[in-house]
């Protein structure tokens, strides 16, 4: 029996109205929310009797503020961020008992196999999206509190929910919220803007009994931002119809007090909401305007986030993997958008009203549970495991898991450790101190924050003429010397080449040059973690080309880093994307636009030494007529010399740049983002020999096409050596399905195509590799060709099929597949 | 001579507005022959729900709940005698139900008509039908209410919130209400009320002292026509409710006594205790008169006034989250309250943006171009006066045109920004929102 349900969205609406909790029926009313007798037990207070409905115009005591500034906090104040996880959080497949062997008895249908969990000891670990948790955990920043939930509990949304915000089961602390209990505590001078809302409403834990959290409109906009000569003017005539009583009473003039206040606060919160938000999902874009909010020091001390989407009863997986995404991405947004002078002084904490059983349902989903495992983050948390895993075999009499830790400690511990004291009487008696912190706010830590930039903004593509930017062999772009074994080398680039400021992503053609040893180089942005992904996988004796798409690191750059011997690196840069241009990507299912070996495209014939022809693009296989650029697989087939082609707008003069490399006898493809030249045209010349060359479509990008980027931190989806991503083995002619949304930064939804770098390892035969969506027809084209016994990376555009895959077919023999994921379009 | 300041304030909580039309019209009237004029819904010639939003269109259900939305806040806005709608606002408030929680648009407006029929109806016979109608019966539960598993949250809320107030009633009272209503059931095939007995608890139960087969629709009568003491308490509950919504919160203990006895002895009949009410001096007080912040959507009504839009062009239900109230979707089963828990920052940016929706809308097609040609304090003048606020208090007058005037000196003769700005002003002035 699925629990009767009420969406989460009615549940936060309903909580953000003053509140009822408590109740002695602990099955949820199939609908609308039950008031019960906790009203009574606050006797006729403030709800109560008489005055119901007047309670209002007691939040502001009389005593209102006549400015509403924001104070910069002292360099000690802790600044706590509550995420509130609407819905239900399933704790136990965030937080995973791997170990439990009855976690996978009663589970059959959701289970997440033990090889994904990210372990953090032989029994518990986290869920496989939520990998930059993980490191935040390894480093020493993460306290999982297990089992935390309260007694009796209650299955339902709303008075669960009403039970978590009031911060009490029902007595004493009425209509009020445990945050604005600690907000009605605070100093009048630094009380104004101590604790907001990022929401259109503000929910009860933010509501006090004199004094409730701002309000701050979660998509911005918020009145008073515009910034024109007119808007200021009429915001001074509205500020000044509140600078003197209007002589018609209270109601009147503070009205205008809280509209001035609303202007004040606008231009307060102004500056977060001034650059664009990443792409992805709501706590990511969240999380980011968080760290914004702080890093302007504006006096907040507690901030309140949301998401919902967590009360799954049904296809769970499909669900809560894209939801872990978000929080794993938003968590990386706010660490890498933080001040850093602030690390110190944050700390967040997840809540939600309850978790989901410990059995799924026949439908593939969780129905309302009770114990839950939460987060308490921070570079002055002191990290590990708090709390217990609870049996999931010694149950309530519901049934559900039995909680160990009161809920209340968590907040007290936060309160007392955290915010500046006052736990017990916020929270009307005293609970365990679980010592959540090792150093009080403003301490130096001993611990180091990774970080790891979370998505970019969604971009436009802006296409250039090939133009090469360094080549370690001749000291172009300032450097001269290859890259030694273990060495990273940064290239900094936002606001140079043509590449503005606000460039989110920039695209390379690299090739690796006089390799001593076999070995890989690695691409990812400038001063963040090296992720475990690869680029270029250089062999001595052949010069190995592959585009990068890179998202920019804090100061516009991308690492470099060679694994072994030492590498020369030479890139020609081919474009970047920008919020502010509005070329975007229609993804395209595969198709041969070029095959001199049959005439295809009408070229026939091998391409001599420094000839050059032209290729009519746009019109063909899907590309648009009004397509600027597009997405390319440039295929040297059968070249009879060591030589280079390159690609570029027709019509353009020539430029010096190779699109791809090639050794004689050798089939190489190198994927090309080109711009179209006149008539929707490309020009192709070889450089030396002869060769054939073979070209296929992946897309396209048109003003009026869906697609915009987001680049993300590269991250591995699937690695048939050691079983990411699918069953270890190598991979012979049955196409491979691959999921790719919810994975690694890949939200569940609004994905039409991902950036996949693609390796073939060492097949057992020559071969070739084509990526095309999952569940449809397998299109003649290809993106890698390998020889047996190489390794070959290329970048592949793959379109998803509607179940969010794409299918990898190998055509020979059998070989290991390695994928990592660089960024997605958008619908 | 009726003072015409108090004729204005009548209108303004009755009908939303002021309406110049109206206040000619009642001008030469005493205060007596206007509020008999304003709660005489003749005019309105039995005003019904349009017939597409009388059913329930499975595929179709979110537009229709929008529709409804839009065409409810027109009916505000328009009805000859608004203060039908005023009234079935007010019905809604108290007796409320959610759209997103009964989800079916047949059983939502249904109950809106229940409230705009009986608006000033018998309390008595408007309870009865309100408990079990439909969206009722699905928005507290009372559909599931059985005697093998009864559930409390209708009964108790009839009494909490709708009828009595906490402390008028035990909890052993909540019990057996819960028990008489058992049986009074939601069928989901025929998506209708239907009482089964044979899910009904016909035992004894102990009611307000008395003990007998006390069945749902009993309790109803026990209150508010057979047991004095609880009619005296709901007469004043309901009085109380009433004059907050028309008049200013807490009102002194005497008026609502007064009134309540005119509610009982003229039967519960809501049409006298309201005719009362709006007679009393307190109601044309300093109190009264600045005693209120206009709801969202008291706001939006006199913005759809002013400017003759319709509710669906300005997009006021996709704006109308972010001031805090959509009609159709209390945020509980409380309903709204008032006054400062209007007045948050989100929610004043997000009467901001209805505003600036409304100066665009207003400026089409060189509306307002007039002003141009006005001085600053005329054009002021101007536009209080179409919103109904003229004449403005001599603070925010002044302001306006001194922000005006500095917008048209510096914009070089191009008088178009300062227009715009001034609507906006005017629709955010303390005069358009309290009061």
């Amino acid at each position: 029996m699925i629990d009767p349900d009420i969406s989460a969205r009615d549940a936060r609406r309903l909580l953000s109205a003053p509140p009822v909790v408590g109740g002695a029926d602990d099955r949820p009313g199939p609908r609308g929310w039950t008031r019960r007798t906790f009203l009574q037990a606050l006797g006729a207070g403030v709800f109560g009797g008489a005055t119901i409905g007047t309670i209002a115009d007691d939040f502001f005591g009389g005593s209102i503020p006549t400015a509403w500034a924001g104070t910069p906090i002292g360099p000690s104040d802790g600044i706590l961020i509550v995420v509130t996880l609407y819905g239900g959080l399933d704790g136990l497949n965030t937080f995973v008992p791997y170990g439990d062997g009855s976690y996978y008895s009663q589970r059959a249908n959701i289970a997440i196999p033990a090889a994904q969990v990210l372990a953090v000891n032989g029994s518990v670990g986290f869920a496989p999206q939520l990998t930059y948790l993980k490191s935040l955990y390894d480093a020493g920043q993460v306290a999982a509190i297990q089992g935390v939930g309260y007694g009796n509990p209650d299955l339902s949304h709303f008075t669960s929910m009403g039970i978590w915000m009031n911060g009490s089961l029902g007595g004493g602390q009425g209509g009020t919220g445990w945050v604005g209990r600690w907000l009605d505590g605070q100093p009048a001078a630094t009380a104004d803007l101590a604790a907001a809302s990022l929401d259109s409403s503000v929910p009860l834990h933010m509501q006090g009994a004199v004094r409730r959290a701002a309000g701050i409109p979660p998509n911005g906009g918020m009145f008073g931002v515009d910034a024109g000569a007119s808007d200021l003017r009429m915001y001074g005539g509205l500020r000044a119809m509140g600078a003197n009583s209007g002589g018609r009473g209270a109601l009147h003039d503070t009205y205008n007090a809280t509209m001035g206040r609303q202007l004040d606060l606008a231009i307060e919160v102004a500056p977060a909401f001034k650059a664009a938000l990443p792409g992805g999902g709501e706590l990511t874009r969240k999380l980011t305007i968080a760290a914004r909010l702080l890093n302007a020091n504006i006096g907040l001390r507690v901030l309140d986030i949301s998401r919902s989407g967590f009360d799954n009863h049904d296809n769970e997986n499909g669900q809560l993997p894209g939801i872990l995404v978000d929080l794993n991405a938003g968590l990386q947004a706010f660490y890498a958008t933080i001040n850093p002078a602030y690390l110190n002084r944050v700390t967040i904490m997840t809540v939600s009203e309850f978790g989901r059983t410990q059995a799924s349902n026949a439908s593939g989903g969780t129905d309302h549970g009770t114990a839950n495992t939460m987060f308490v983050i921070g570079s002055n948390v002191k990290g590990g495991l708090y709390g217990q895993m609870p049996s999931l075999t010694t149950v309530d009499k519901n049934k559900r898991l039995i909680a160990n830790v009161d809920f209340r400690s968590m907040y007290g511990s936060v309160l007392d450790g955290w915010l500046g004291g006052g736990g017990s009487s916020i929270l009307n008696g005293g609970f365990e101190n679980l010592n959540l912190f090792s150093a009080p706010p403003g301490a130096a830590s001993g611990t180091v924050t990774p970080i790891v930039l979370g998505p970019s903004v969604a971009s436009g593509f802006v296409s250039m003429t090939p133009q090469r930017i360094f080549d370690t062999r001749d000291g172009t772009g300032g450097r001269t010397g290859p890259l030694g074994e273990g060495e990273t080398w940064s290239f900094a680039q936002a606001g140079q080449f043509g590449i503005p400021a606000d460039a989110t992503a920039v695209a390379w053609n690299l090739t690796a040059v006089d390799a001593t040893v076999s070995t890989y180089v690695t691409v990812w942005p400038g001063g963040t973690e090296r992720p475990t992904s690869s680029n270029l996988n250089p062999v001595p004796g052949a010069a190995t080309p592959n585009l990068v798409v890179g998202q920019l690191g804090p100061a516009g750059s991308l690492s470099m880093f060679n694994n072994g011997g030492s590498v020369h690196l030479v890139a020609d840069l081919v474009g970047y994307f920008t919020a502010s241009s509005s070329l975007r990507l229609q993804a395209l299912t595969p198709a041969r636009l070029l095959d001199t070996r049959d005439g295809t495209g009408d070229v026939l014939g091998s391409v001599a030494a420094g000839k050059s022809f032209e290729l009519k693009v746009s019109g063909r296989g899907g590309v648009p007529a009004n397509a600027k650029a597009v997405v390319l697989n440039l295929v040297a087939t059968e070249p009879t010399a060591s030589s280079y082609l390159t690609m570029w707008p027709t019509g353009d003069p020539q430029p010096l740049a190779s699109s791809l490399n090639m050794v004689a006898g050798q089939t190489v493809p190198n994927m090309v983002l080109a711009r179209l030249g006149a008539d929707g045209r490309v020009s192709i010349f070889n450089n030396n020999g002869s060769s054939h060359v073979v070209v296929d479509v992946l897309g396209a990008f048109a003003d009026n096409a869906p697609g915009r980027f987001v680049a993300l931190q590269p991250g591995r989806v699937l690695d048939t050596r050691d079983g990411t991503g699918a069953p270890a083995g190598p991979i012979a002619q049955d196409p491979l399905v691959l999921k790719l949304t919810g994975q690694r930064g890949v939200p569940n939804n609004g994905v039409s195509a991902v950036l996949l770098n693609v390796t073939v390892v060492q097949p057992t035969a020559d071969t070739y590799v084509t990526v095309y969506p999952s569940g449809g027809d397998r299109p003649l084209a290809s993106n890698l060709n390998a020889v047996a016994g190489q390794i070959v990376p290329n970048m592949v555009l793959g379109r998803l099929g509607p179940d969010g895959s794409v299918a990898i077919y190998n055509n020979g023999g059998a070989t290991h597949l390695i994928a990592d994921v660089t960024g997605y379009f958008t619908t | 001579m009726t003072d015409p300041s108090d004729i204005a304030h009548l209108l303004r909580r009755t009908e939303f507005v002021s309406r110049p039309s109206r206040l000619q019209q009642l001008a030469a009237s005493s205060i007596a022959a206007c509020v008999d004029d304003v709660i005489e819904f003749g005019p309105n010639a039995n005003p019904q729900v349009p017939a597409n939003l009388q059913v329930h269109d499975s595929n179709n259900s979110y537009q229709q709940s929008v529709d409804a939305y839009h065409w409810w806040l027109d009916s505000m806005a328009t009805r000859p005698r608004p203060f039908q709608e005023k009234m079935a606002l007010f019905w809604h408030g108290l007796f409320t139900s959610e759209w997103d929680v009964v989800g079916r648009t047949d059983h939502m407006t249904h109950q809106n008509q229940l409230y705009r029929t009986l608006a000033l109806g018998n309390l008595v016979a408007l309870t009865q039908q309100m408990a079990i109608e439909p969206a009722m019966l699905i928005y507290l539960s009372n559909g599931v209410n059985v005697k093998a598993a009864p559930n409390q949250n209708f009964a108790r809320e009839l009494m909490e919130l709708f009828l009595l107030g906490v402390g008028n009633y035990t909890e052993d009272d909540v019990v057996a209400a819960a028990r008489a209503w058992t049986g009074h059931n939601y069928d989901t095939a025929t998506h209708a009320y239907e009482f089964r007995s044979s899910k009904h608890d016909a035992d004894l139960k102990t009611f307000f002292g008395t003990t007998k087969n006390w069945n749902g629709p009993d309790t109803i009568t026990e209150i508010l026509v057979d047991n004095a003491g609880k009619r005296l308490i709901a007469a004043r509950w309901i009085t109380r409710k009433l004059w907050e919504f028309l008049a200013y919160p807490r009102p002194a203990d005497n008026i609502v006594n007064e009134l309540a006895d005119v509610f009982i002895a003229n039967g519960m009949e809501i049409k006298p205790l309201v005719r009362a009410l709006l007679n009393r001096a307190e109601f044309y007080s300093p109190d009264a008169k600045q005693g209120l912040v206009r709801t969202p959507t008291e706001w939006a009504v006199a913005l759809l006034v002013a400017s003759g839009k319709t509710a669906a062009s300005a997009n006021l239900f996709g704006l109308s989250a972010g001031m805090g109230q959509t009609v159709f979707n209390p945020p509980n089963v409380s309903g709204w309250k008032s006054n400062s828990y209007w007045l948050t920052t989100s929610a004043l940016s997000g009467r901001a943006a209805v505003a600036k929706k409304f100066a665009s809308l207003m400026r089409a097609n060189g509306g307002f171009d007039n002003l141009y040609a006005m001085s600053a304090a005329d054009s002021v003048d101007f536009v209080a006066t179409v919103f109904g606020v003229a004449p403005l208090s001599a603070v925010t007058r002044q302001a306006l045109i001194d922000a005006h005037a500095a917008e048209r000196a510096a914009s070089n003769g191009s008088n178009s920004r300062a227009v715009t700005n001034l609507l906006v002003m005017v629709m955010l002035s303390g005069e358009m929102n309290v009061g």
